[in-house]
């Protein structure tokens, strides 16, 4: 793999620079706690917008989609298809509640509607959640510089840790959402200038229509499959339904984006801050998919590694049994030259006027089908020599087309918006862990009079244990499969059943405590059980958790007295 | 907090636009996905 320029180190040196010094002017002048959690709840809509857009942007999204688009396709944009629906929603119902509360948290306010067990319960689950997939936040961009910096994991955690928990310790939430707005800025220029190169990049002869034909006839264009089956993972009405339940338990009841909202200096701000989000998140995300597939479409005519990971790649060369990789090189190479020449053949025929013959488009298929097959007798040498059941190398391919074929600071503009989309995440989790401990933890602990110099010390303590424990986590996160769908498949057990729980108190005035804390536990175990006894897709279990909540916690309020009404 | 300076009905034309829009944008992915290069 090619190494980097100077002039992308000094882009990579310039960012982080200047985020750190930019995050810690920005976030001078906290004196009491509301300013230091909620940013003294005076942060304009656009700038609250543009943060909770940079708070999902993850480094998995870029490393994890781009790879997720290369290897299958752009199916993975339904997942936002309910998104726009559940933002409105949540403007009408759940967003004017918590500003009439005048809650920190989302779970404060389930101990003036419910009681003080559901809040713990609710934001007990939001810790264990969150500061486990914060740590997979970590880990993704660590993936990638380890392998395109040759610096070891633990140094490129430390590094990436050390400079977003040294604005987010100093400057509470103020710090997050200016550093925020300045990355989510640097992603959108990173966004166009991928699809930008990408499209330069294809051949003189080749256009972007015929780039688009070719992953057309690959099966990587497909986006809305309408099938029924629910173990599919992304079909039209998982992504409508289950994406829908998803964003509102995200948006809704997750306090790394609740905490970004409240923030706004008005109901007004906080409501168009949610709807700039509904009308971006599509098309942002369908650029990024974009640019997976031209990817995909760069690698019939450039040279690429059998294993995405070059250290997985070197392993295969040095301890492969004697006489089992040569032959498997051999078939990669032919089916490589092959696809190739039916990739040419298949655009040399539509600049003739057809749009490519039934029989160009089966040998292409057929090549493609070589390409993949070579691969997997590779995974399985892998497997072998990693003594592993399973092998992904998907997250290793973005990483890799950008070192090896971005120049002149482009690489290190990459780097640095990979960079920017970790830190803006961590940032925003980070500061919503602690306040979450804080709030809904210590602060009902203390006796007497609050005194805000005590409490703001503990929060950036708080917040800077948050970022310890994140790094201990992003250690293990390795071990585990493709990062996109770990952190999604974490939110997803817990989820959908704390919406049930907002959903009984802001939709049924009957609803208890007792109901809603049973209820909860009831959501809890059926997802669990949904999850380990059936093959159900994960962004259904949504639905199903809020569901059986509300449903079980309804019955159930409905036995007991009625003690809390509205 | 300040008190609520958008009236209703423009809060629903909002809405209505936001869905609106939404829709549109799927409908173009499906046919970005599908369109005859």
């Amino acid at each position: 793999m090619a190494l980097l320029d100077p002039a992308d180190w000094a882009v990579l040196g310039f960012y982080l620079v200047a985020i750190v010094g930019f995050g810690l002017y920005m976030g001078r002048g906290n004196r009491q706690v509301v300013d230091f959690f909620l940013a003294g709840r005076q942060m304009p809509w656009w700038a609250v917008g543009l943060s909770v857009m940079a708070t999902q942007v993850s480094a998995i999204t870029f490393v994890g989609t781009t790879g997720q688009a290369f290897s299958k396709g752009m199916s993975f944009l339904v997942v936002y298809f309910g998104l726009p629906f559940a933002m409105v929603i949540l403007c009408v119902t759940l967003v004017p509640f918590f500003y009439r509360a005048g809650v920190y948290t989302a779970y404060q306010y389930l101990e003036k509607r419910f009681d003080g067990r559901t809040r713990t319960l609710t934001s007990l689950l939001f810790l264990i959640s969150r500061g486990l997939s914060v740590g997979v936040t970590l880990y993704a961009p660590s993936l990638v510089l380890s392998v395109v910096l040759g610096w070891s994991e633990p140094a490129t955690i430390l590094l990436m840790g050390s400079t977003t928990i040294a604005y987010v310790v100093y400057g509470g939430n103020k710090s997050v959402i200016w550093t925020d707005v300045v990355q989510m800025i640097l992603i959108w220029v990173g966004v166009f200038v991928c699809v930008g190169v990408a499209i330069a990049q294809l051949p003189a002869a080749f256009g972007l229509r015929d780039a688009l034909a070719l992953a057309q006839t690959a099966g990587r264009l497909e986006i809305v499959d309408t099938s029924l089956d629910p173990t599919k993972p992304y079909t039209l009405w998982s992504g409508l339904i289950g994406g829908c339940f998803l964003a509102l338990a995200y948006f809704g009841t997750d306090q790394s984006q609740v905490q970004r909202y409240l923030s706004g200096s008005s109901l007004r701000e906080s409501r168009l801050s949610l709807l700039f989000n509904a009308f971006l998140k599509i098309p942002m995300q369908f650029l990024i998919l974009l640019t997976g597939v031209l990817v995909f479409v760069f690698y019939h005519f450039h040279a690429q590694p059998l294993l995405w990971n070059p250290t997985d790649q070197k392993a295969l060369q040095e301890q492969a049994p004697a006489g089992a990789l040569a032959p498997v090189q051999g078939r990669f190479a032919a089916a490589e030259s092959r696809r190739r020449a039916a990739a040419e053949a298949f655009a040399a025929e539509r600049r003739e006027g057809s749009r490519g013959t039934e029989a160009a488009r089966v040998e292409y298929r057929a090549a493609q089908a070589a390409v993949e097959s070579a691969r997997e007798e590779a995974h399985a040498l892998i497997k072998t020599i990693r003594k592993e059941t399973r092998y992904d190398d998907t997250n290793y391919v973005f990483p890799t087309y950008v070192l090896s074929s971005l120049r002149g600071g482009l690489a290190g503009l990459i780097l640095a918006v990979i960079f920017a989309a970790a830190m803006s995440t961590l940032s925003g989790e980070l500061s919503s862990l602690a306040t979450a401990s804080m709030v809904d933890f210590y602060q009902r602990l203390g006796r007497g009079p609050r005194d805000e110099r005590h409490d703001l010390f503990v929060s950036r303590l708080l917040t800077a244990a948050w970022g310890v424990f994140a790094g201990v986590v992003a250690l293990q996160a390795g071990r585990l499969g493709s990062a996109i769908e770990v952190v999604n498949r974490f939110g997803s057990y817990f989820y959908g059943s704390i919406l049930g729980v907002f959903g009984l108190a802001i939709l049924a005035p009957k609803a208890d405590g007792r109901g809603a804390f049973w209820g909860l536990l009831a959501g809890i175990v059926t997802v669990a059980f949904v999850a380990q006894t059936t093959s159900v897709a994960f962004l259904w279990y949504n639905p199903i958790g809020a569901i059986t909540v509300f449903v079980v916690g309804l019955l159930l309020s409905r036995r007991a007295p009625a003690t809390a009404v509205g | 907090m300040p008190p609520e300076d958008i009236p209703l009905g423009s809060w629903r034309r909002l809405y209505g636009a936001v869905l609106a829009t939404a829709l549109g944008v799927m409908v173009l992915a499906f046919l970005f996905s599908r369109w005859p290069y």
